[in-house]
């Protein structure tokens, strides 16, 4: 049940001038919990980088939304549903799914792709292989249903996730410029539509638990645990577009976390109006559901809507087309306060909406910076192709089709690059513009040094987009942390985000949207922090898109460094030596200028452009050849540099006769010659030989095998 | 040619199959809504991929009762053109219009990739813009696509595409989902009632695609046999 704290108490009578009674103090409780008021991030991310000329929403809106031109406009945001998940991953998921659809399509916009980055403790756990296969199960049967393609994702395995599995969900919408639809209710006397699934009890105190330590009580939480019902979500989709396309709203929300509370009290702040309610109107699903229950519901796939009366007969005919039930539970009045009664007119709540201001006292203010052992391990001593060969087996780098083939990447006919190898790209319809999406977290760097994690992860976003021939607009986060009343958490947390937001500024990235997830965390510990950019990427015409993969034998391979990469951590010392630590690298911010205000010149020089990531160069050579009959030859390169991970680092194909003026444009940032780009089945690395296709086959079947 | 897309809550490739006839120049072509009483005003009815009323039951066990169901077997009898695709096979399947049964796949997952099919008869309104033999690259995206031809005579059978590797060979590995002897897409015995799990709606333009351009160009030039 959530309650408030002695000292929240305290502020509510304050405010009131009385003490709240029980559906009040419920009300506030779950406006204030962590999920909701954002208490203890807000005074962090209050200045993060957000300016765009495109931007039509930013943060605080349902979702972000960027202006991309011909009169369309993109809406995306990412969302953790991580405390679900680890208890009841089928529904958590699920509904993590539908959540952020509901975000999307609140606003108009159509949605047409969602992804999700997923953590999870290591595959020879069972528990850990039980909260994967689910979580997976729960997304590909939401995602699936609804005809929203599900692309890009990221899993990733660490201990520390064991218990506290992550699941983001990533969501992405395409509407009219004309046809956005925003959560600011105006209009006194306008009416209160409430339409979509009847409240029952499920996911009472969601927001609350979300913002709370699991222990093994947790599991008692799973009637906190909404229920997923996507073929109702795929019915309110569709009422919403011919909605938005109609004009018949003034304003709408879904009730998301804290359901009927929020979605009202949300949108009567952002109009600086306020909203009474009539309980007795809210449909039901059982009948013995309280006002208290009623109020902090999260039933599913329910939608609020601010509307003219004249408009009222239109809307609710197309609602009746789409079998979608409705009911009219309240108007819009002047008095900024939150005004509910029960039928017969007796007053169940009355909330000022003043009083329910979040200037609260944060769950934790101390931040104290904790230093991380950084000697890395040594990999100069490795046999390169035995480590290649670890390195395809290993589930920190194989290839998740056994996760992606269950998910319906392909529905609506818009996916020109499904998920399996890089950045995701969709086309927009209609227009000759398409949108690239990636996901990328670094936890093992953010844990290590934050604000240089954080920056990080936006550069190496953004360099993936331009490499693609796409311009970076946006980004979205996803910030999952442990418990921030512990000081070094908070410092995780403040730092990383600053790093974030310095890098987003650096390129003109807004950061448009996000969450915050805190409280990751158990007896064991907190999870390592996991700062997840969601990045989109706008390019004007779709012939022009660049892929990283190899085209041509013959080519010269080039390797050009935007940052160090000393000692930095890497996935082949976690795989040789279970060894997650070293420095993180530092970006080479004037190189990085360079590079970005030349890469008009250089890109069209390029046959392909593939950032270092994950595995190293070792790993970006291999995945440049995996769909084509090409290999490569690396006649001499000490093995840890094989290896290691860099900031911002790239691999460019160039052909021999374009060599000369490549290198003529790059001179000052001194571009590596490292190999070459051959024909057939051999690898070859300091004259030993590998076989492309058996390591095909150990990327490619190694995952699956957890299942079998 | 005038065609119709049914449309039931839940159905979720409608609006792909619309763009796609619409990219090869269909003009007489719009949605119909399940609750619909005839369909004589039209030539080909089209049932889409998707989960009809959720599927929470059986796929397609809900849509066969709708209007649209009702009124397909005169439709069919004055010789009107049916396409099941996905969730619309599964309808067929459910109603008897076609035989066989579909059950859940050999892994009991829903799988999403790309798949070979190889055409085995092009004697229909639907393929003969195919010939026998092609092999086409298509994308799968289904939970039940266990084609099962149980209690029915194999002769009875008109199998129009089965799956194959990309050398056109229909092994066993290049089998997705279990069916029985590789089967992707079957017809009725005069081959006016087609059946089919791939989506050839995703694959009919230069960015996605080509391989479903001739069936959908096919259809909308209403050649083949069968056709008066």
């Amino acid at each position: 049940m959530g309650i408030l704290s002695a000292n929240d108490l305290k502020i509510v009578t304050e405010r009131l001038k009385r003490k709240p009674n029980s559906v009040e103090a419920g009300i506030f409780s779950v406006m204030w919990s962590e999920h909701c008021s954002y208490r203890t991030s807000r005074p962090f991310l209050s200045k993060i980088f957000t300016d765009s000329p495109r931007k039509l929403a930013g943060p605080g809106e349902n979702a972000g939304a960027l202006d991309i031109g011909d009169g369309y406009f993109v809406a995306f945001k990412m969302e953790s549903h991580n405390h679900p998940s680890a208890i009841e991953p089928y529904q958590g998921a699920a509904t993590g799914i539908g959540g952020i659809l509901r975000d999307i399509f609140t606003m108009g916009a159509r949605p047409v792709a969602s992804t999700d980055p997923l953590r999870f403790g290591h595959m020879n756990d069972p528990h850990s292989r039980h909260l994967l296969e689910e979580v997976v199960r729960g997304v590909s049967d939401y995602g699936n249903s609804v005809g929203v393609p599900t692309l890009c994702g990221e899993t990733q395995f660490d201990d520390s996730y064991g218990i506290n599995c992550l699941v983001n969900v990533f969501a992405l919408g395409i509407g009219r410029t004309d046809e956005i639809i925003k959560g600011r209710a105006s209009g006194t006397g306008n009416l209160v539509l409430y339409f979509g699934s009847k409240t029952g009890r499920d996911g009472v105190d969601g927001a609350f638990f979300a913002s709370d330590e699991l222990t093994e009580e947790s599991k008692k939480n799973r009637p906190s645990v909404q229920i997923a019902n996507p073929f109702q979500e795929k019915k309110v989709i569709e009422a919403c577009m011919e909605i938005a396309r109609k004009h018949l709203v003034v304003a709408m929300q879904d009730m998301g976390a804290a359901g009927l509370t929020s979605s009202s009290v949300e949108m009567a702040e952002r109009g600086n109006v306020g909203i009474s309610m009539d309980l007795s109107k809210v449909p039901l699903r059982q009948n013995d559901v309280t006002h208290y229950e009623m109020m902090l519901s999260e039933t599913q796939e329910r939608m609020l809507a601010i509307v003219e009366p004249g408009r009222l007969k239109e809307i609710t005919a197309v609602l009746k087309r789409h079998e979608v039930d409705w009911a009219v539970i309240g108007e819009v009045i002047d008095e900024p306060a939150l005004k509910l009664f029960d039928g017969d007119g007796e007053s169940v709540a009355v909330i000022p909406l003043e009083s329910l201001q979040y200037d609260v006292p944060p769950a934790g203010t101390k931040r104290e910076k904790r230093d991380l052992e950084t000697s890395q391990a040594d990999l100069s001593q490795i046999s390169v192709p035995s480590v290649f060969k670890k390195l395809m087996a290993s589930d920190l780098i194989n290839s998740k089709h056994w996760i992606y083939e269950q998910y319906d990447s392909r529905v609506g006919a818009d996916t020109v690059r499904p998920p399996g190898n890089g950045f995701s790209v969709l086309r927009v319809m209609k227009t000759k513009k398409a949108l690239s999406i990636t996901n990328l977290g670094l936890e093992d760097w953010v844990q290590i040094e934050p604000y240089n994690g954080g920056f990080n992860t936006v550069v190496r976003s953004a360099l993936e987009h331009y490499l693609g021939g796409f311009t970076p607009i946006g980004i979205t986060d996803c910030l999952n942390y442990g418990n921030p009343e512990k000081p070094h958490i908070l410092e995780q947390f403040a730092a990383s985000v600053r790093g974030m937001s310095d890098a987003a500024e650096l390129l003109s990235v807004p950061i448009i949207s996000g969450n915050v997830s805190l409280y990751n965390e158990n007896e064991k510990g907190a999870v390592k922090p996991l700062l997840q950019v969601g990045m989109v990427g706008l390019i004007e015409d779709i012939e022009d898109i660049s892929y990283p993969e190899f085209q041509k034998s013959g080519s010269r391979l080039y390797l050009l460094e935007l940052s160090d990469g000393v000692n930095s951590p890497t996935v082949a010392s976690k795989v040789l030596f279970d060894n997650d630590q070293g420095a993180v690298p530092r970006i080479d911010q004037n190189a990085l200028k360079e590079f970005i205000s030349n890469m008009e010149k250089i890109l069209p020089l390029v046959s392909s452009a593939r950032m270092i990531s994950r595995g190293g160069l070792a790993l970006a050579l291999f995945k440049m050849c995996l769909d084509n009959g090409l290999a490569f030859e690396i006649p001499k390169m000490e093995s840890g540099d094989l290896f290691k991970e860099y900031g911002a680092a790239m691999l460019f194909e160039i052909d021999p006769s374009l060599e000369k003026k490549f290198l003529s444009l790059t001179a000052t940032l001194s571009p590596k010659h490292i190999g070459s780009v051959t024909v057939g089945d051999d690898i070859i690395i300091n004259g030993e030989k590998m076989k492309k296709t058996e390591l095909i086959e150990l990327y490619s079947d190694s995952f699956g095998r957890n299942f079998l | 040619m005038k065609i119709g897309i049914g449309v039931f809550p839940g159905s979720n490739c409608d609006r792909d199959a619309m763009y796609a006839f619409k990219c090869h120049g269909a003009e007489g072509i719009d949605y119909i809504h399940y609750g619909v009483e005839t369909l004589s005003e039209y030539d080909m009815i089209i049932l889409p991929g998707g989960f009809s009323f959720g599927d929470y039951l059986r796929t397609g066990a809900i849509a066969v009762h709708s209007e649209l169901f009702s009124a397909l077997p005169s439709f069919i009898a004055g010789g009107g053109l049916v396409l099941g695709v996905c969730n619309g096979f599964q309808m067929l399947v459910e109603s008897g219009l076609l035989p066989g049964f579909l059950l859940r796949n050999r892994e009991h997952r829903f799988i999403s990739k790309q798949i070979h099919l190889r055409v085995e008869d092009t004697d229909t309104p639907f393929t003969y813009k195919y010939s026998k033999g092609d092999v086409l690259r298509m994308p799968i995206a289904h939970t039940t696509g266990n084609y099962q031809p149980a209690g029915t005579s194999e002769k009875d059978i008109r199998v129009i595409f089965r799956y194959c590797d990309e050398d056109g060979n229909a092994t066993g590995e290049a089998n997705p989902n279990g069916s029985h002897d590789n089967i992707a897409a079957v017809s009725d015995p005069k081959g006016r009632v087609l059946g089919m799990m791939p989506h050839f709606e995703r694959v009919c333009d230069p960015i996605l695609g080509e391989s479903g351009i001739p069936l959908i160009k096919g259809i909308l030039e209403g050649g083949g046999n069968g056709n008066s």
